[in-house]
């Protein structure tokens, strides 16, 4: 079974952020799809911090229900595409013994539902190593 | 007759042969020829040779043989290799011998240290192995060792503190003989251009192994700003490389200005503590110090997005914001791949981080293997 942690799909949500002002850099677009997902994940019943800029990695929150470390963050991919990112951070014990959380498969497809299900949001893929290779319609399976 | 003849003409043959030994041996005086050996054996382990004559015939034989040459006949007075090595030679030597002798000594240093790390590591192992105190002799499990030397250095600090003339003086001896091993000056030259290509070598060499202990020292202490000055080694790309890369001109001179990013997070900023330590967030102070992100001094904002590229699965590419409308940079346009696992952990780690485990592993190695040579 393999797990593809990174989707990109194409968004018509606005968002255009402006500059950083003290230091010029481009802040990344991303926000606005990172706000729908954290929204859709507190509706599905999952805990949720709030959103945070996390420079080129585009705008994340983490999912603090699980018993290991999960994130998610949405940053530019091209013109119309975001990629989005859930990261799975296990503690030593489970890395080490090779254990997923069940938490980190239900927050995948969690993820996976409410991409499809926005209407602004379509052509969704999912790729196990950011983007590179083969892409799936599932991040499992 | 015949025999007669053959004995005449053995014994005339033995007879001249006789007189030639003779005269070869009456040539010059015996107690010079014991001299010159003696002055040869001193000049020799002056000059870093494990050379000795264990018997007064092999005294007899080189002081002969010294006399009788007079390409290798050395004056004691004199410098020695002066008349047996040309200039030439000299510079050769110098030039050749010196430098080769550091690297040896740098790779030998390095070989040694690698070896003690490895010991220490194991070492550790040892000291959280639960069985180690039943597996080990009585009285040698690891933390029984630990004890006895750390004991021993106390010891050797509290002598340190109470004798300071004699420390001072076990310090000057040690520097001197130090000298006398990696100063080429302090010694005699060699009578040989081979002796004397070995006698700079060793010298190299005890200079590499000083060099490379120095170095690591100054690695495992400097602080992480003065180590991340080691990123500006390596100069800055201009503008030229991202217009090869198809970038258009406004987007090559964005690419080309230093970056001033958040750079990339060895361990990510939601990284939480472990359960046994609170389970809470990451200290700032750690997660976003020199030693946690990675940003070389420097760098441009095109070289760290392929840096970032290369060491971060999660960074594709980024667009260039509202001063450079419909500009964007993504590292598979230009043909980047992601880093294998170990390029990975090489490139991904901030220079100040290299420096302390390089340099604080070279010095835990040294003082492993410098133990071990006691031991010997």
């Amino acid at each position: 079974m393999i797990i593809r942690p990174d989707a990109v799909c194409e968004t018509t949500i606005p968002d255009d952020p402006d500059d950083d002002p003290v230091t010029g850099e481009a802040i990344q677009r991303g926000g606005p799809v990172a706000q729908v997902l954290a929204d859709g994940l507190r509706a599905r019943g999952r805990e949720v911090t709030d959103l945070e800029y996390l420079g080129e990695h585009g705008w994340g929150f983490a999912v603090i229900s699980a018993r290991n470390g999960i994130s998610v963050d949405v940053t530019f991919f091209d013109d119309v595409s975001v990629m989005v990112s859930v990261t799975y951070r296990p503690r030593f014990y489970d890395r080490l013994l090779g254990r997923k959380d069940p938490v980190y498969r239900e927050v995948l497809w969690d993820v996976d539902a409410i991409l499809k299900s926005d209407d602004r949001l379509s052509e969704v893929r999912w790729y196990a190593n950011g983007a590179d290779g083969q892409s799936a319609d599932h991040p499992i399976g | 007759m015949a025999q007669s003849a053959r004995r005449a003409r053995d014994n005339h043959t033995t007879t001249a042969d006789h007189i030639a030994r003779r005269s070869r041996e009456t040539a010059f005086d015996p107690r010079e020829a014991e001299a010159l050996a003696y002055a040869e054996v001193r000049r020799r382990i002056r000059a870093g040779e494990d050379f000795h004559l264990p018997t007064p015939a092999d005294v007899r034989e080189l002081g002969r043989k010294l006399a009788a040459s007079p390409s290798s006949r050395v004056d004691g007075a004199s410098s020695g290799v002066g008349e047996s090595l040309t200039r030439a030679a000299k510079a050769t030597t110098e030039s050749l011998a010196i430098p080769g002798g550091i690297a040896v000594g740098a790779l030998q240093r390095a070989g040694e240290d690698s070896i003690g790390f490895a010991k220490t590591v194991k070492f550790a192992n040892r000291l959280v192995n639960p069985l180690d105190p039943l597996m080990s002799p009585h009285g040698q499990a690891a933390w029984n060792q630990l004890a006895s030397g750390t004991a021993d250095a106390l010891y050797a600090t509290g002598g340190v503190v109470v004798h300071p003339i004699e420390t001072a003086k076990a310090a000057q001896r040690s520097f001197r003989g130090f000298r006398l091993r990696a100063d080429p000056s302090t010694t005699s030259p060699a009578p040989t251009f081979r002796a004397e290509v070995r006698r700079n070598v060793n010298a190299g060499r005890a200079q590499g192994q000083a060099i490379f202990d120095v170095v690591a020292l100054a690695a495992a202490a400097a602080p992480a700003k003065v180590a991340g000055k080691l990123d500006r080694l390596r100069p800055p790309s201009g503008p030229e490389k991202y217009l090869q890369q198809g970038h258009s001109p406004a987007a090559s001179l964005y690419l080309a200005e230093p970056y001033t990013g958040m750079g990339h997070h060895v361990i990510s900023r939601d990284k939480k503590l472990p359960g046994w330590l609170g389970g809470g967030p990451i200290s700032k102070v750690y997660s976003e110090s020199r030693y946690n992100v990675l940003k070389p001094e420097g760098v441009t904002r095109g070289d760290m997005y392929e840096l970032h590229h290369a060491v971060d699965r999660r960074f594709g590419g980024t667009w260039f914001g509202k001063s450079l409308p419909g500009e964007t940079w993504r590292g598979s346009a230009i043909g980047l791949k992601k880093a294998g696992w170990g390029k990975q952990q090489w490139l991904g780690t901030p220079t100040p981080v290299k420096t302390r485990v390089g340099g604080g592993g070279a010095v835990t190695g040294n003082v492993a293997a410098g133990d071990r040579e006691t031991q010997r």
